[in-house]
């Protein structure tokens, strides 16, 4: 990377508005050089960058502002729930700050394409990864890259003992934690990811084994959606340390996790509308996350291939029927407007 | 060529997404009785059609009975009222009533002038929404409501979108393509009975000055009426008032005198009026069906002796009007 001598170039790296707020961490080995590229209106770039916003924004504003009023009203008087009524809030925790965070860089990413500029991928389908290492190579790319760059590679990597690698992995995730906020809660949650990192890869050879004594082929779909769900199911664990208040009540709020096997509130068609969000709004999440998942899936399975290529490959009706659904759909079921004030980008704080 | 199709893409989306914002948009507004659906009605009343307009707080809405006025003395009229419409509010809703009609008297209901006007949300919403978008609508919003919320209500979704959870046949079907009217030229009340204590505050004669912002716009209304040769009359309707208001009316009527326009206070003409506290109020603050057609009577009498005004009921062109009542 050669230096930039151009202040005025360097300035906009530095300021370049898109992903000023929150990332994602844009290096200047990927940013910078497009400064010095000509940029071109080109019509499908921009109309792809378009979309990708307008994904953004019903991410923010239908998905994760909508599921954040119930995990608000859970998590806000944990006490009087119990059971599955943690285990859903739990859910939609992890549901709104993908969202929020996964929004916000989608609308950050599209207004750069917009601009002509490219910037990295934060995301890349997280909660379906099939282990803890596997969820940080998707999950906030851009920082947990810089982390393994600047601290897990600078003490050491894994060129080192066994010992002293589990010490890195400590480190890169305590840090990671701090750079949340200043909280034990945040480093909590950090050490959990650090923990579950080097179990993981302690056992790896007791897995092996494993897998060959019970002829478990690893790469069975069956196999993979449970490593799916059990990585899910870890995360989730961390995550109520990152949103709970404090260490004491993220510990209590898993009592509470286990107190009750209230499994009725499935289908006792009340009580799950009693958690913040009424009948309607909570269908409204059901369905929006669905859509989430969906969306996820098809990016998961073909990778090379967005929803959006896809749609644009539709005829013309097709392709604007779908654009008008999203945008009034953000539009009629986003909360905002002064009946809600529009809850910040949860990331803005880190 | 390639240019030209991008360009028609773009103009035929464009196209496409205001027919549905505005469908969506007539869905989702709130029906409100006072202040929004008045107007509504209004914007498809036949133009230059009335010789009087009527404005201010729901006061008007019960008291002023347009079916009323036209039975007694043939007077076209309309009620553009809001709830606790302010005068600012009032003002703004003279001018665009003056875009479409050309009344020969307006007539200011004057309770906001008495309170301190501190109007919650909805009320905010209810006096400005029903607006067709237009520099006085926008102006109207400026200064009704907090700056945060002025592109909100400029553009309304944001501000009702989430009336979704609340829609009714009624939201979709449009009353008045189907030819049925929902109110009486403005005039909304209910038969309800509920006996009030007659408040006396004739004896009140000391002034009390009116809150800056609504003399101000009192002023505003004063001068447009003036600059549009357009009479203006000041009106209190009865309700249960304090001394405080009774001191705020005093002053204006000090204004209306200053300024040559009659000033009626239906507080001080209980008896002239023939208005009876145990059955011609639906609350304090409102009359019910009996109460406004004594009030109704009483002000069609003055409008047609004191401003000449034309009794329409022969004319070939008012012919729906008897229909109406």
């Amino acid at each position: 990377m050669t230096v930039e001598k151009n202040l005025a170039k360097y300035a906009l790296f530095v300021s370049f508005f898109p992903q000023l707020v929150a990332g994602p961490i844009e290096r200047s080995k990927d940013l910078l050089p497009q400064l010095h590229q000509k940029h071109y209106f080109n019509f499908n770039r921009i109309k792809d960058g378009l979309l990708l916003m307008l994904w953004g924004y019903f991410e923010k504003v239908v998905i994760a502002d909508r599921v954040a009023i119930l995990v608000n009203t859970v998590y806000g008087d944990w006490k009087n729930y119990v059971g599955f009524q943690i285990v859903i809030a739990t859910f939609f925790f992890a549901v709104q700050i993908y969202c929020d965070f996964a929004g916000y860089s989608h609308i950050a990413k599209g207004a750069a394409q917009v601009l002509d500029f490219k910037l990295v991928d934060n995301f890349a389908e997280p909660y379906l990864a099939t282990s803890i290492h596997d969820f940080w190579r998707r999950w906030h790319i851009s920082l947990s890259t810089w982390l393994k760059d600047y601290v897990y590679i600078t003490l050491g990597g894994n060129r080192c003992s066994k010992i002293k690698k589990y010490r890195n992995i400590m480190i890169t995730f305590l840090i990671s934690g701090l750079w949340h906020g200043a909280n034990w809660h945040f480093v909590v949650w950090g050490g959990l990811h650090g923990i579950y990192n080097a179990i993981g890869d302690i056992l790896k050879p007791v897995r092996i084994k494993l897998l060959k004594l019970f002829h478990v082929c690893p790469e069975s779909t069956s196999f993979k959606i449970g490593k799916i769900l059990m990585t899910f199911a870890f995360v989730n664990l961390a995550w109520i340390f990152f949103r709970a208040d404090s260490c004491q009540v993220a510990i209590s709020i898993i009592k509470q996790m286990f107190k009750e096997f209230n499994v009725w509130i499935f289908f006792d068609r009340t009580s799950l509308y009693n958690m913040g969000l009424d009948e309607i709004e909570f269908k409204i999440a059901a369905v929006s996350v669905i859509l989430l998942y969906i969306s996820n899936i098809v990016s998961y399975v073909k990778p090379k291939i967005t929803i959006r290529s896809m749609i644009e490959n539709q005829n013309l009706a097709f392709k604007y029927m779908v654009y008008i659904i999203v945008i009034f759909s953000i539009l009629i079921f986003g909360i905002y407007g002064p009946e809600y004030k529009a809850s910040n980008f949860i990331y803005f704080q880190f | 060529m390639k240019i030209v199709i991008q360009v028609s893409k773009v103009i035929i989306f464009i196209f496409l997404f205001s027919v549905i914002w505005f469908y969506i948009d007539s869905v989702l507004k709130p029906k409100f009785f006072d202040g929004i659906e008045p107007l509504t009605e209004f914007y498809r009343f036949p133009r230059q059609s009335i010789d009087v307009a009527f404005f201010g707080s729901s006061h008007m809405e019960f008291s002023i009975n347009p079916v009323i006025i036209w039975q007694e003395k043939g007077i076209p009229s309309y009620v553009l009222s809001g709830s606790i419409q302010p005068l600012w509010n009032s003002y703004y809703y003279i001018k665009e009533c003056l875009k479409y009609q050309s009344p020969k008297v307006i007539v200011l209901e004057g309770f906001t002038s008495a309170v301190d006007v501190e109007l919650d949300w909805s009320r905010i919403v209810k006096n400005n929404i029903g607006l067709k978008m237009s520099k006085d609508k926008i102006e109207s919003i400026m200064v009704s409501a907090p700056k945060i919320n002025w592109l909100e209500l400029i553009i309304g979704l944001p501000v009702y979108h989430m009336r979704y959870k609340e829609l009714t046949k009624r939201d979709f079907v449009d009353p008045y393509i189907r030819g049925e009217k929902a109110y009486n030229n403005g005039f909304y009340t209910f038969d309800k009975i509920v006996p009030q204590l007659r408040p006396d505050v004739a004896g009140i004669t000391s002034l009390r000055d009116i809150p800056e912002k609504q003399f101000k716009y009192l002023n505003k209304i004063i001068d447009l009426a003036k600059s549009k040769n357009i009479e203006l009359l000041f009106v209190i309707t009865p309700y249960v008032l304090s001394s405080i208001e009774q001191e705020r009316f005093n002053c204006l009527h000090k204004l209306a005198k200053e300024n040559n326009i009659k000033f009626i206070n239906y507080n001080l003409l209980y008896e002239k009026v023939g208005l009876d506290f145990s059955s011609d109020f639906l609350d304090s603050q409102h009359l019910n069906i009996n109460g406004s057609r004594k009030i109704s009577k009483h002000l069609a009498s003055i409008l047609f002796t004191e401003y000449r005004l034309e009794d329409k009921r022969q004319n070939p062109d008012y012919a729906k009007w008897n229909s109406m009542v």
